[in-house]
């Protein structure tokens, strides 16, 4: 269970991204998180990713309150989850497969297990043939994809993604919505933060809806 | 290293300033290797040497110009004549004063003689030498300290995207420091390389004119070659330096992260 208790974000120049909200994210499945621009979406996806600490209040993931954490345990919570950030860039100066390998790099993988799991990873988002590519030429809908991928390169049991389908058409959102949905059948807890409704029309989701800091209304099935 | 090397120079040009030490005229030649025997020992003289009358006569006449020698044929006025050359490091007129209050206070000692304007004008060039010396060496110091600094910073600052990507994705201190640590680690073997094919090429140049430049003087320069121990110290001295501004650069930007993210 992901937890928000009474959270509120205040930014450094006063702005509030999160006023006094409360919600239950439960595991193992997909969940959406949407809301109009500047509704408090990415603040969300910041404070479960461990980019932000909550002004006030508790995040709390699988009982453990993330504010809580050593500095040694924040990065090791980082390493664990995936991500899907807006603000996240591919390094330009290096190949698509080495973008993807970076988590891998970071949690210290054995070198022998990296390729395959970089080739699983860019297979899964149909990237495969551009391994080798520099991000500067791929399309903007294919960056999106191979941020997915670098996401997803250490299979982590909670991935959160922040508008992982901007720039993307409807074929290929698709795409990655059945990518999403095949994760959470194995159990992967998949948090989405997105404002296609396309994604969640037929409400066999959770969906949260924020508005303005705060939650438009409870939780619904 | 650079200190002792222009020191050295700077004697190659400079005569040797001498004490001339008048015994008493009834001394004879064991009476002078008595007096040889106390001025040999003390610490701040580097040689002694002893001149008969004769020679004493010359030298005098050498110094101060006068053609003595025709009114004294007959009765040579000068006694046995010791010449003390001080070491190098007690050059100073206040040595020179002590020096020559001992020799007074030896037995046989008449007059002792030295030229205390030229040693004044020594001790103020080998003090604005040193001064300069230091002031050069302090200032290639701080601008080699500072260019250190500064390229080890900017090779930091191009990879603040590959730091920001690697933080956020959760990487450790350690991690994200090690490959600057490494660039800052090869680029000091390489600096070495260079430095160490450049400075003994230079003083081989050197080697040559320098010699001839001395040859004249009596004077050997011993340290030209720099010893292992300068260039580990050099070496160890970079590395410390590399190392440790792309760690302080490395954890700026990663406060400067936090920051951002708080
Ligand atoms: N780093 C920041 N510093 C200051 N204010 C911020 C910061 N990030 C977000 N905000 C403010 O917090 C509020 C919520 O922003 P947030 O980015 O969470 O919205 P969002 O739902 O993700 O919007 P969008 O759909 O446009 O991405 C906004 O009013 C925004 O101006
Ligand atoms: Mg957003």
């Amino acid at each position: 269970m992901i937890e928000f208790n009474n959270v509120t974000k205040q930014y450094a120049n006063g702005q509030v991204g999160l006023r006094n909200i409360s919600l239950k994210i439960p595991l193992n499945q997909l969940v959406f998180i949407t809301g109009h621009t500047g509704a408090g979406k990415t603040t969300a996806v910041k404070l479960m990713t461990l980019r932000h600490v909550p002004t006030a209040g508790q995040v709390i993931v699988s009982d453990t309150n993330l504010s809580e954490l050593s500095r040694r345990n924040r990065s090791r919570y980082r390493r664990k989850i995936g991500a899907v950030f807006q603000d996240l860039p591919l390094l330009s100066d290096r190949s698509v497969s080495d973008n993807v390998a970076m988590p891998l790099l970071v949690d210290h993988s054995a070198p022998a297990k990296i390729l395959p799991l970089v080739t699983t990873a860019l297979e899964t988002v149909g990237l495969r043939s551009k391994m080798d590519f520099k991000p500067t030429q791929l399309a903007d809908g294919e960056i999106r994809r191979v941020n997915i991928a670098r996401a997803i390169v250490h299979q982590p049991q909670l991935l959160i993604a922040d508008e992982p389908t901007a720039n993307m058409d409807p074929t290929q959102s698709t795409k990655v919505l059945n990518l999403f949905k095949r994760l959470a059948a194995r159990k992967t807890t998949v948090v989405v933060a997105t404002h296609d409704r396309d994604f969640f029309f037929d409400r066999r989701y959770p969906v949260i809806e924020l508005r303005e800091g705060q939650l438009a209304d409870a939780m619904r099935r | 290293m650079l200190m002792s090397h222009l020191e050295t120079f700077l004697f190659v040009v400079q005569q040797t300033p001498e004490l001339t030490v008048f015994l008493s005229r009834d001394v004879e030649q064991r009476g002078a290797l008595t007096v040889r025997q106390h001025i040999v020992e003390l610490p701040e003289v580097e040689s002694v040497r002893i001149i008969d009358p004769d020679e004493a006569l010359n030298s005098f006449e050498e110094q101060t110009g006068h053609h003595v020698v025709a009114n004294y044929v007959q009765d040579n006025p000068f006694p046995i004549t010791v010449v003390i050359q001080p070491t190098r490091a007690h050059r100073y007129s206040q040595h020179y004063e002590q020096l020559s209050n001992y020799l007074y206070g030896l037995n046989f000692v008449e007059l002792v003689h030295f030229d205390i304007e030229w040693v004044k004008k020594l001790s103020l060039i080998q003090d604005v030498a040193r001064v300069l010396i230091w002031a050069l060496a302090t200032t290639l110091l701080f601008v080699a300290v500072f260019l250190i600094c500064n390229a080890t910073r900017q090779q930091v600052a191009e990879r603040v995207d590959e730091i920001k990507v690697f933080n956020t994705l959760g990487a450790s201190r350690r991690f994200i420091c090690r490959r600057s640590v490494y660039t800052a680690f090869w680029q000091t073997v390489l600096i070495f390389i260079v430095t160490f094919i450049m400075v003994n090429g230079l003083l081989n140049h050197l080697r040559v004119p320098l010699a001839e430049l001395t040859a004249g003087y009596d004077i050997s320069i011993p340290t030209l070659q720099m010893q292992w121990t300068g260039w580990l110290t050099v070496v160890g001295a970079v590395l410390i330096l590399k190392i440790t501004t792309a760690k302080i650069s490395v954890n700026a930007y990663l406060r400067m992260f936090e920051k951002e993210d708080a």
